[in-house]
């Protein structure tokens, strides 16, 4: 039942990545940019040239078959070469490495964002009302309004720049330097992702706390421990982990920001360059790389409800 | 559609805690509040009350710190700092209120269009608005007006496409809820007119939801053309403007970093406010608006 | 002191001058005095803000935040006010138990039947294995559950179900003491009657005193030992249930039963209590029913009266009431309920007009249809057919999921049968949408509706003028025979004019039924249709609103037709009656003779869970009731 439902789901989604890349290519072709003004580059552009580049990348080639000479190749994973952005290397690699970069600076930030975001959300919806409760959802509050881009900035400015504890730009080399790099925008992003996620949590607190399951539980004299975690926690895990589609849409768009502050070559801002400088097939690539993942965390979201709630899996089950 | 016949005896208990009782609003809110009245005010105001001529570039005094006539320095150009903040705000504000006015009146539209009419109308917009709501929007207008070599109103336009779901979905959930009270039923009994239901009756009841869908997505609208500035995709060069001047100001920390700090604490100073300000009305009226 | 037994055995709960207040300092539970003695039921009865709950909660320390108790409650020994969450733990659910009003909300939706009665078991047997598996299957077959049961969620259960799961889990550790707040009220009447006898069986095996708290006199009166009446935060009559039943010495404890409708009978005149439940806070240095009261007197309002002693001489248990003038009155009060008992009206009859409303083979389905074509079907009419003349009042009688409402709403154009034929008046009106405009307009002006809940009856930001004027417009200026003006239409359902300007929020639920009545009343309907008007108003209000409705039909001559799941209401409003169960017609008839002497088994087992005085359901030992359906998701 549950493999029937991954299947449709996948099935939609390899569906929905095909009319995004469609669309992401018709896009390009209204550019007012051409590929070939960004190959030629400062070339002077001489007859011999534009034809070679032309027979090169198939410019002459009509719309419909340019498009589906790419997704010809992405069937056989080949994402073709980078136009401008990084002359001649094969996008797949490309990605790779950029994606690599995003992942550790998201990696990172997804273990600040449990140790800290997640506790401090349950802390306040437990302690609702009071100075600490009052306290958190004020800075979650500040922290869901601040721009990533002015959080970022301000952290460069004071960790970096004023009290040089941390790298301002680069990546290092090497774990240890690569972590020290890192540190800044992964605060960055916690911070940003955090706050959403604290919002989220409290509110969930609140409402699991409120229900007469948990008054009746304590009226049978259930330990407090129980009563927290199989009752309140188990129940508020559920509208979180709904959100997290949310938090990972926050989470793409922050990185662009972020990276783009700190020169991290990490996939937003390879999407950035390679849009702004007409790069066909690296943009389709992190199209392609980026629609993925957003849907593969929805259906993941999806499973999780599944696994954490008897309704909904009892409804897959009937086929509703 | 299952009946709600719920033998409702004393189901409905009222004699629990008084309710929240109508008091004046928090501290934090009328700070927030005023903020917003300030912002509001330099919008209007805003290139009257320049210390210097936003536009005049001193290129004998750029990146120059604080000092000299300069409360915040110079940029880059030798153009006053406080001087672009305050004729920014215009560029910076008049640009999220379009594009969340337009999001609420379309959005609402449709979700009030959504709720009345149910069945296939509602669940073929709430699919492609559920769709919409999945993407990164940020991202998409990114690589739209990347792709298509930047512009402000262009800008706008996506945004305020992409900001859609958002309006919609709020007002779908609590227009929805309105719908099937009994007073909109009484009132489709007595054979109202569609438009007067509508206007009259649902319209009041969820207005506070509406008014602080409008703020949120005011915040959103803000920190997200100010990204495109920061990004160079948003406002055109040349303008004064808070998200290209914070990044003008980057590569200028060491020797001004008012440059950039100004316009960052102010874009979060006053989307901290406004998000107050949505917060503080959706808590108080949406859950109101329902009964009694 | 209050309503001890003279035999002077320590009592199992000693509660002395209980007062629950808001943080702000209003009062709402004037100091309560009560004794409880192990194996004794004691039943509190009261109207909405009557403070039974607030008594309830208070006792079981599960006040909600900003309201606080202070007084003394003894249990065993053990000062309940006093002592700390942590030290009372240890008493909760092994001594001290409670049930919930909503059993729909009161369990964990995330844990399986077994996992709530496993964690409820005391520890020694938790511990246990296979010990905790054989517990909990004969912990649910004692609450008449199958153990199948056991691994379902509770959303896959009934109402009913799901209450006998809490009780299973309340009693998991055999409490002494069960505080029970209105186990029953969000029930269907025949699970209702179920679990009812459920509790007195468990209580009775158990030797377990129980508190229950309720609004139904006649569910407390088929239950419990000794009655407490409470009114507005204040105990009005504290005394044996016979003896209350029999010779009440309070004017509210009458009221309240004399107010309430008779199921055996026609009663020609409803009696009710004038005015409406005032605030606990604003009756405190008052008789808190001095303003309703026939008999009020200067003495009534000069200070609170307290609660004395008026058994009749060799009473074996004391019976206590807080009316000053309750000597003086004994007669009179007797001989009104004598009265009550002997009178049975006979039932107005009417001269029939022509068929109004003619409802042909109706059946309708719901569809959840979906984008993505997966569908589910959910019949919710079969082939339900009936008529209603002009003038003739229809009972359409059925618990939740029996589709009465979805009638309704296919009347009302509110939702289009799926199949069969609607006529009302000589126009079709099975599908509104095939309406004419101006056919549309007449139609809506022959069919009117009120609703259940008089809360969300009325737009809650529009004042009851621009409500009522927005009716009246509706209506078309000068139909024949309307109320033309929104005074005249507060008149007529017999509200003060001041009103007019003042929103809903000001209302009381049974102002804001009358408005709703007047406002169907503006466009002057020859049928009404009254969907549970009375269901979720409090019993001293139900009887003026059945009253108006009775009122309207005499003087206009309206058809009604009359959706309820109340017996006592179909037996004073209706004509005919229809038995609406699953979506079919099971029985239909006249209503008397129906509920005299009802023919098909379900109408026999609705009649038959009506709550009536201990003695007429002696001994019955709780049915089997694997066989109600369970909810499917």
């Amino acid at each position: 039942m549950v493999a029937a439902f991954v299947l449709r789901r996948l099935g939609a989604g390899i569906l929905l990545l095909l009319t995004l890349s469609f669309l992401v290519f018709c896009l390009l072709a209204l550019s007012p940019g051409t590929p070939l003004q960004a190959l030629l580059g400062t070339r002077p552009a001489s007859p011999e040239l534009v034809d070679s580049l032309n027979a090169r990348y198939h410019l002459n080639d009509p719309f419909l078959v340019q498009y589906g000479r790419w997704l010809a190749g992405v069937c056989a994973l080949d994402f073709g070469q980078s136009i401008s952005v990084q002359s001649d290397a094969p996008v797949g690699q490309i990605l790779s490495e950029r994606m690599a970069l995003t992942l550790q600076l998201g990696g990172y930030a997804l273990v600040l964002i449990l140790l800290v975001g997640i506790p401090l959300g349950m802390l306040a919806g437990i302690r609702r009302g009071r100075r600490t409760d009052r306290a958190i959802s004020a800075g979650a509050t500040v922290a869901i309004s601040a721009p990533a881009f002015v959080l970022a900035i301000v952290l460069l400015y004071v960790f970096g720049v004023a009290l040089k504890w941390f790298p301002v730009y680069g990546t290092g080399t090497g774990f240890a330097e690569r972590v020290s790099h890192l540190t800044l925008p992964a605060v960055a992003l916690a911070t940003v992702l955090s706050g959403i996620l604290v919002r989220q949590t409290r509110a969930a607190m609140l409402t699991a706390m409120s229900q007469d399951y948990i008054t009746f539980a304590r009226l049978r004299g259930l330990s407090p421990g129980r009563v927290l975690v199989r009752y309140a926690l188990r129940n508020a895990a559920l509208p979180v982990v709904t959100s997290l589609g949310l938090i990972l849409v926050a989470a793409l768009t922050s990185t662009l920001f972020i990276e783009q502050v700190f020169s991290l070559p990490g996939i937003g801002t390879l999407l950035l360059a390679a849009v702004t400088n007409n790069d066909v097939p690296v943009v389709q690539g992190a199209v392609l790389v980026l629609g993925a993942s957003v849907i593969l965390t929805n259906l993941a979201v999806d499973l999780l409800g599944l696994a954490l709630d008897p309704r909904t899996r009892f409804a897959v089950k009937d086929g509703a | 559609m299952a009946e709600l016949t719920a033998v409702a005896q004393t189901v409905e208990e009222p004699e629990q805690i008084e309710g929240r009782r109508r008091k004046r609003p928090p501290v934090l809110i009328l700070l927030a509040g005023s903020v917003a009245a300030a912002i509001a005010v330099l919008v209007v105001i805003g290139p009257w009350t320049t210390p210097f001529d936003p536009a005049h570039q001193d290129l004998m005094n750029t990146a120059a710190g604080p000092g000299g006539g300069h409360p915040l320095g110079t940029d880059s150009l030798g153009r006053d700092v406080l001087s672009l903040l305050l004729a920014g705000a215009r560029i910076a504000v008049i640009g999220p209120v379009i594009v969340a006015a337009g999001a609420v009146l379309f959005g609402a539209t449709l979700g009030m269009a959504a709720a009345w009419k149910g069945g296939f109308v509602d669940s073929l917009i709430s699919r492609v608005a559920d769709l919409m709501y999945a993407l990164p929007g940020l991202l998409v207008i990114v690589v739209i007006v990347g792709v298509l070599g930047g512009g402000y109103w262009l800008a706008v336009a996506v945004l305020l496409l992409l900001s859609l779901p958002t309006a919609f979905r709020m007002t779908r959930s609590v227009a929805a809820a309105q719908v099937r009270l009994p007073y909109i039923e009484a009132a489709r009994t007595l054979g109202l007119s569609v438009p007067r239901i509508v206007f009259r009756h649902i319209l009041p009841n969820i207005f506070p939801t509406l008014l602080a869908t409008f703020l949120l997505d005011f915040v959103g609208a803000l920190i997200g053309l100010s990204g495109l500035s920061f990004l160079g995709l948003g406002a055109p060069p040349g303008t004064p403007d808070w998200g290209s001047l914070l990044q003008d100001g980057q590569s200028m920390l060491t020797v001004n970093p008012w440059v950039s700090l100004a316009p960052g604490l102010l874009i979060l100073l006053t989307a901290t406010s406004i998000t107050l300000l949505g917060d503080w009305m959706y808590d108080r009226y949406s859950a109101r608006g329902a009964q009694r | 002191m209050t309503g001890i037994q003279r035999q002077s055995a320590a009592p199992l709960l000693s509660v002395r001058d209980l007062r629950v207040k808001t943080r702000q300092g209003r009062i709402l539970l004037n100091g309560t005095s009560f004794d409880l003695r192990a194996g004794e039921v004691l039943g509190i009865v009261g109207e909405s803000g009557s403070g039974k709950t607030m008594t309830a909660r208070a006792l079981a320390r599960a006040l909600a935040d900003g309201v606080s108790a202070e007084g003394e409650v003894v249990f065993d020994g053990t000062s309940l006010l006093d002592v700390s969450e942590r030290e009372l733990r240890p008493l909760r659910g092994s001594r001290i138990a409670m049930v919930l009003q909503d059993p729909f909300t009161a369990l964990n939706p995330l844990q399986t039947v077994r996992e709530h009665l496993r964690e409820s078991l005391g520890p020694a047997v938790r511990r246990n294995k296979a010990e905790a598996r054989s517990e909990v299957e004969r912990r649910l077959a004692e609450v008449g559950l199958a153990a199948e049961v056991a691994d379902r969620y509770p959303f896959q259960l009934s109402g009913g179900m799901r209450q006998r799961v809490a009780i299973a889990t309340a009693l998991a550790q055999d409490p002494t003491f069960l505080i029970a707040d209105e186990p029953t009220t969000a029930l269907d009447a025949t699970t209702q009657a179920q679990v009812l006898e459920l509790l007195r069986k468990l209580q009775r095996d158990r030797g377990m005193a129980l508190i229950l708290i309720t609004h139904d006199l006649r569910v407390a009166f088929s239950v419990c030992d000794r009655i407490m009446v409470m009114y507005a935060g204040t105990v009005l009559e504290h005394a044996p249930t016979e003896q209350l039943a029999r010779r009440p010495r309070h004017p509210y404890s009458l009221g309240l039963m004399l107010a309430e409708p008779p199921v055996n009978r026609y009663q020609e005149r409803l009696v009710s209590v004038p005015g409406n439940v005032p605030p606990a806070h604003s009756v405190t240095q008052t008789c808190a029913f001095a303003d309703r009261c026939q008999w009020r007197r200067d003495a009534c309002i000069s200070g609170p009266p307290p609660l004395a002693e008026v058994s009749p001489p060799g009473a074996v248990v004391e019976h206590h009431s807080a009316c000053v003038r309750a000597a003086d009155l004994s007669d009179e009060m007797d001989a009104a309920i004598r009265s009550r008992s002997t009178t049975a009206d006979e039932p107005p009859v009417r001269g029939l007009g022509a068929p109004l409303l003619q409802v042909r083979a109706l059946s309708k389905t719901f569809r959840t249809a979906s984008l993505t074509g997966r569908r589910k079907e959910n019949v919710a009419l079969a082939d339900v057919t009936f008529e209603i003349a002009e003038g003739e009042s229809l009972g359409l009688l059925g618990e939740t999921g029996s589709g009465k409402t979805t009638t309704a709403r296919c009347v009302l154009g509110l939702s289009t049968p799926t199949s069969g034929a609607i006529e009302l008046d000589g126009f079709d009106i099975s599908d509104y949408r095939r309406l004419s405009r101006e056919q549309r307009a007449r139609v809506r002006r022959l069919v009117q509706v009120v609703f259940q809940d008089p809360y969300a009856s009325l737009n809650p930001s529009m004042t009851i003028e621009t409500a009522l004027g927005e009716a009246i417009t509706a209506g078309g200026a000068g139909v024949h025979g309307a109320p033309g003006t929104v005074a005249e239409l507060l008149d007529l359902v017999g509200l003060p004019q001041i009103h007019a300007r003042r929103h809903p929020s000001a209302l009381s639920g049974g102002e804001r039924q009358r408005v709703a009545i007047a406002r169907a009343l503006a466009v002057r309907p020859k049928l009404l249709i009254c969907d549970e008007p009375v269901a979720a108003l409090d019993v001293s209000v139900q009887a003026q609103i059945l009253e108006l409705l009775r009122d309207i039909r005499t003087r206009y001559g309206t058809s009604m037709l009359f959706i309820t799941h109340d017996l006592s209401v179909v037996r004073q409003m209706t004509d005919r009656t229809l038995v609406l169960k699953d979506g079919t017609i099971v029985e239909a008839g006249d209503t008397a003779q129906l509920l005299d002497a009802p023919q098909h088994p379900y109408t026999r087992s609705l009649v038959a869970s009506v709550p009536g005085p201990r003695a007429a359901t002696a001994d019955t030992t709780s049915k089997d009731v694997s066989r109600e359906p369970s909810r499917k998701a």
